[in-house]
């Protein structure tokens, strides 16, 4: 967002709180603060207060649709919202959300005014009791969410395979443009990878359900060890629940240990219903690695064009997809040896 | 010319973590200041090795290419699959100068990225040898990179 919306963001959150609750009188902001959570959009915290009764939470979230390495085209906060009104009462906890504005005139770019839920994020410095407890939690959410009834949420949006086969092609053919539309230089990992991906596209999927994308510690709330809110469905797909367990297994391992995520595969399995495919999963442990440095690369080409030419754009786009790439390098010089 | 980009650089990192980050009041502002410490640490690491890493890539790079020249030459589907590929290796000279490292960079990484679009499916023999070829140069090149982006910035 530009220096000076940013300026009148508390006098932009009254006007529009005052024209989008019109039976409540005097409306005020405090405590606008910018999040330094997330990296892919820009947010501000914020408190509002009014008279009168509004079936609105005092405590909010403005979330801008200015990402540092996000598409409109593979994950815009249209999408976003509309995958977490869907969401709304069903198993899967997650924040009311109230708007979603196109109006330019209001703060210059779309936006999203969600509620604050009150909770953690940091799950790395937790006991590891504390750690378990909330991934057991996490994990009877997971299964709950991928035995959700999508279609008739209104989610078919998302882009639906017709079958199993398809499921991984679609995403697999999706990210591949993404890439293909990002990269300023020849990277020979991607292509190495998108090599292997097509050679191993799984066939088998048990049931295509309303995945997240990226899942778990980092996009989930807690609270005295429950999970109370899960975050970030910019990502959200519909396709097969492997893709789900394997982001969570590879971001959970290192932290909690092979014991611990064997329990909470078999726990995931009992919960759901879906048989657990290995070979799924070692295929999404790669795609999602790739997808995660394909989405970075749009943050290199942000700020490397000049498009958003600010340093959180450059280490998200530099140094966060680190990690991915090593996974996805890995695996695929495994296989060849 | 004293002091050095390095050096300069190090002012900068200075200033920002004895003089700034202990005066910042919000987390938001605390976050951009590591930020920028990472940057100006990446900064510092590209003017001192990327040079050096950029000959050693291109070498590698031209060791992949002289490969699948002798691979086509010894596999009929290979070379039937990697019959458009420009698989010229280029020469190295001695001291190069940044942009003319840049661009042929381009050109031999334009060249592997071909090559490994063209691969066949099945893979045998010098086929396959070939394809580790090229596995090792992308896992020599994460390491590379990783010199200047997997970095501490204190």
């Amino acid at each position: 967002m530009e220096p000076d919306t940013i300026e009148r963001l508390p006098e932009i959150l009254r006007a529009y709180l005052s024209e989008h609750l019109p039976d409540v009188r005097n409306v005020s902001i405090h405590n606008v603060a910018r999040s330094p959570g997330g990296n892919s959009r820009s947010m501000w915290f914020f408190e509002a207060d009014w008279e009168g009764e509004a079936p609105v939470a005092k405590q909010l979230m403005f979330r801008a649709n200015e990402s540092t390495c996000f598409r409109d085209e593979e994950a815009s906060l249209e999408k976003e919202y509309r995958i977490f009104r869907a969401l709304q009462d069903t198993p899967v906890p997650v924040p009311a959300n109230y708007w979603y504005e196109r109006d330019p005139s209001w703060a210059g770019e779309d936006f999203v005014i969600r509620e604050r839920v009150a909770g953690d994020t940091n799950f790395r410095d937790l006991a590891p009791e504390s750690q378990g407890a909330i991934l057991e939690h996490f994990v009877e959410i997971l299964a709950a969410q991928h035995n959700l009834d999508w279609e008739a949420m209104g989610l078919s949006f998302l882009g639906a395979p017709k079958d199993g086969p398809e499921c991984a092609r679609m995403v697999v053919e999706r990210w591949e443009r993404a890439t293909k539309r990002e990269l300023l230089e020849p990277q020979p990992v991607m292509t190495a990878t998108m090599a292997w991906l097509k050679r191993n596209l799984p066939t088998e999927v048990d049931r295509i359900v309303l995945g997240q994308g990226q899942v778990g510690p980092g996009q989930i709330l807690f609270r005295d060890d429950r999970v109370v809110a899960s975050l970030d469905w910019e990502s959200g797909f519909i396709g097969d629940p492997m893709s789900d367990l394997a982001y969570l297994d590879f971001m959970v391992r290192p932290l909690v240990g092979d014991e611990v995520v064997e329990g909470l595969i078999a726990r995931y399995g009992e919960l759901s219903g879906i048989p657990i495919r290995r070979d799924n999963m070692r295929f999404y442990t790669v795609f999602q690695s790739y997808w995660a440095v394909s989405a970075c690369l749009a943050a290199v080409n942000r700020f490397a064009t000049g498009e958003m030419r600010k340093t959180q754009t450059l280490v998200l786009g530099m140094a966060a997809p680190r990690s991915f790439l090593r996974r996805m390098e890995r695996i695929v010089r495994e296989d060849a040896a | 010319m004293r002091p050095t980009p390095a050096e300069i650089v190090e002012g900068l990192q200075y200033n920002l973590k004895a003089d700034l980050i202990p005066e910042l009041q919000t987390p938001w502002g605390k976050r951009i200041a590591g930020n920028m410490l990472w940057a100006l640490e990446h900064l510092k690491q590209r003017l001192e090795e990327e040079h050096a890493l950029a000959v050693e890539e291109n070498a590698d790079l031209r060791e992949v290419v002289a490969a699948a020249v002798a691979a086509r030459a010894a596999d009929a589907g290979l070379a039937e699959a990697l019959a458009a590929v420009d698989l010229a290796p280029g020469e190295a000279r001695e001291w190069p100068a940044s942009e003319e490292l840049t661009s042929e960079n381009a050109r031999l990484r334009t060249a592997v990225d071909a090559i490994v679009e063209a691969f066949p499916a099945e893979r045998e023999g010098a086929a396959e040898d070939l394809w580790r070829e090229i596995l090792g140069y992308v896992a020599r090149q994460t390491e590379r990179d990783g010199k200047l982006i997997e970095i501490n910035p204190g």
